[in-house]
């Protein structure tokens, strides 16, 4: 396995990791319990971060952390310029989405709360596909 | 695009880390190009024609089976 695509790999599983601890946050943020778990959360998120950066420096030899920095040559480029493209385009329908949803969502009458919730959840279920799909997408055209 | 590296690499008794060392590029760039699923840069191509001690053109061919 090439160290691009152990790069790859890592960072994938480590950001599913940090959506779950924000997700726990989003869902504690609209409790009674959030003054007790807010801060242990944001500090789980913080070491998963750093733990993160330190286990990618000492263990899958980054250097530095520069723009594509776990690129070892042209086809690992290629196929990451790539990915970026799809990503980007997207991103872009998904906002066009989410403005088309919001326009129905202002016409429900909800809370402001309510609103607040159903935006947070889909806005981190856009990050979470995107997550998948940048993975997807890079060993698909690795297998290219 | 087709090509016969596969065959000057085996010839000059390199691995495909070796050749990829060579030409600071990864195995699986080096493994891809063989198996004609990846195209290389032209400089790629020319370290490469360079390395195995040939030209670019008789490395390289467009869909036919080079000699």
């Amino acid at each position: 396995m090439s160290r691009a695509k152990r790069i790859l790999r890592f960072t994938f599983w480590v950001n599913n990791l940090v959506f779950l601890l924000l997700a726990a946050l989003i869902i504690v943020s609209f409790s009674h319990l959030f003054y007790i778990w807010a801060p242990i959360l944001s500090l789980m998120l913080v070491v998963t971060c750093v733990a993160m950066l330190w286990y990618m420096q000492h263990h899958l030899g980054v250097k530095s952390f520069k723009s594509l920095y776990w690129v070892d040559d042209e086809r690992d480029r290629l196929i990451t310029l790539k990915v970026h493209s799809t990503v980007m385009f997207s991103a872009t329908y998904f906002l066009y989405g989410l403005l088309g949803i919001i326009c129905l969502l202002l016409n429900w009458h909800l809370s402001t709360q309510e609103l607040g919730q159903t935006l947070l959840a889909i806005i981190w279920l856009a990050l979470v596909a995107s997550n998948l799909q940048y993975y997807w997408l890079w060993l698909k055209y690795d297998q290219a | 695009m087709k090509n016969t590296i596969a065959t000057r690499r085996k010839q000059r008794k390199l691995s495909q880390a070796e050749l990829a060392q060579l030409t600071a590029v990864t195995r699986q760039t080096i493994n891809t190009i063989e198996n004609n699923k990846y195209d290389p840069s032209l400089s790629l191509a020319f370290k490469l024609a360079a390395i195995l001690e040939t030209t670019v053109d008789a490395l390289f061919s467009n869909g036919e089976d080079v000699k």
